[in-house]
């Protein structure tokens, strides 16, 4: 009981502590890319703004 | 064209119509096949410039889209130098946010700053609110990822920001909250939201964690007004990462249990899986194993389903941790066992010696003579001066301190 008090609760954590520092740099981001557009076909001014998204988990697709 | 149209006027039209097709394909999605009409329409060419130059931005934009980035570079940069030669200012100023967003992406972030800033600079001259905003956006985007990518290389200290970091970072904030106060002013809810995301990232990878949370809590806000479910999504999951820094676990458990239901809801397996992990880790700080043990194996159901092994490994290591908290050692070894195996397959080393020292602590407890026991401990050794990295240390002293609880009189009864 004294070694599952002591060492066992240090490696429980272990698992956890390597989880938060993959965490400390996960962002679920916006799209970062917003390209404008040029029309060729004369019509109304459209909204002429391409969003494209960024996958999911990363930031820079 | 007329039938006493010259040959000419016949070119420049089929210029056009390719061009237009191209155009409309593009906007139905087809960009593959739109590029051909583009490509085709630029074979052909035009007198007109300024037709010319929206067929190299559609162009570009058309391979941005299909990730090709080399060529939208190319199209892009035609467009912008296009643009100059007729002194198309607004033109200009579109191709240099095209241009700008396109070398980010490809990792040139100083190019990257220059052309947003000329975006942005154009913008401000032609008093254009709309285009100043989103190349402050856009600005604020390419410090970001210069700050994450510098971040991710992983060269610094764990916790510790290089300043080159977080100078990019702090830049970052600063160009999206000039862009929240304009989209503001302008009453454009959508791109608030996306600022507020953004910003809310910003501070949580600068350690700001509170101002994260309140970012997030207003794209939270944005997302179902707009009844955007994705957006809502990613709002959940960011809050509970920034709680769990703050230390309130049972508010970011919440937080990712809505993030749980919302992936299931999307049909996201990934994100789903990602939950589960977040929502294991997150029982087990509040010590309630029965939960984090429920978590974990629905997180290994869903990494084997996607064939993950890094995702597979990391949840047999966190289900041996946790089935040995609750002293159910024969859990524990069996994952301990998987997780070993899982480590060695992915060429994991750091993953492979914590495995076997679980074991051997296992084995320990269990008071197991474990057959090749001496010559795994000298393996491991040899393991463990052949990697860097800082982590087993801390075990390695658990490990001694069990030698030498091992060899206490009391522990040990014909000790003399």
């Amino acid at each position: 009981n004294e070694i599952k008090g002591g060492s066992m609760h240090l490696i429980q954590v272990d698992s956890v502590q390597r989880w938060m520092e993959d965490l400390k740099l996960m962002t679920d981001c916006e799209c970062m890319c917003i390209l404008q557009s040029k029309p060729i076909s004369i019509e109304k001014e459209e909204q002429n703004e391409l969003i494209l998204s960024s996958q999911y988990s990363t930031c820079d697709n | 064209a007329s039938r006493s149209a010259g040959p000419a006027h016949r070119m420049e039209a089929s210029c056009l119509e390719l061009a237009l097709e191209g155009e409309r394909l593009c906007k139905a999605g087809d960009c593959r096949a739109g590029v051909s009409f583009f490509e085709a329409a630029v074979q052909v060419g035009t007198e007109d410039l300024r037709t010319l130059s929206a067929i190299y931005s559609q162009l570009g934009n058309a391979y941005f889209y299909l990730h090709e980035y080399a060529k939208a570079l190319e199209y892009h940069h035609h467009d912008l130098t296009l643009a100059r030669t007729i002194g198309d200012l607004l033109g200009e100023a579109k191709a240099s946010g095209n241009l700008g967003n396109t070398l980010k992406v490809l990792g040139n972030f100083e190019e990257a700053i220059v052309c947003c800033q000329r975006h942005l600079d154009i913008s401000r001259e032609l008093n254009d609110k709309v285009g100043e905003a989103r190349a402050l956006y856009n600005l604020g985007n390419v410090y970001h990822s210069k700050g994450k990518n510098v971040a991710n290389a992983g060269t610094h200290d764990p916790g510790e920001l290089p300043d080159d970091v977080k100078n990019a970072l702090q830049k970052a904030a600063k160009y999206y909250e000039e862009n929240l106060s304009i989209v503001t002013e302008l009453g454009d809810r959508a791109a608030q939201g996306r600022a507020f995301g953004n910003l809310g990232n910003t501070h949580y990878l600068l350690g700001n964690f509170r101002s994260a949370v309140l970012a997030h809590e207003q794209r939270l806000l944005i997302a179902k007004e707009f009844g955007d479910r994705s957006a809502e999504r990613r709002a959940y999951s960011n809050l509970g990462n920034a709680y769990i820094f703050l230390g309130e676990f049972e508010t970011a458990a919440e937080y990712y249990r809505r993030t749980l239901q919302l992936a299931r809801q999307l049909k996201d397996r990934a994100v789903e899986a990602q939950a589960c992990y977040s929502l294991g880790n997150t029982y087990t700080l509040l010590q309630d194993y029965e939960k984090a043990i429920d978590y974990h194996l629905k997180h290994l159901v869903i990494a084997q389903e996607l064939h993950d092994k890094i995702g597979e490994g990391r949840a047999c290591w966190s289900l041996g941790n946790a089935y040995t908290a609750l002293g159910n050692h024969d859990q524990a070894i069996h994952f301990a066992g998987r997780h070993l195996e899982i480590s060695r397959e992915v060429g994991d080393r750091s993953g492979e010696l914590t495995a076997r020292l679980n074991l051997s602590d296992l084995q320990m407890v269990l008071g197991l003579s474990y057959s090749t026991n001496n010559s795994m401990m000298a393996e491991s050794h040899a393991v463990e001066n052949s990697f860097n990295g800082g982590r087993p240390r801390g075990r390695r002293h658990s490990m001694e301190n069990m030698e030498l609880m091992k060899l206490t009189p009391e522990k040990v009864p014909n000790w003399n």
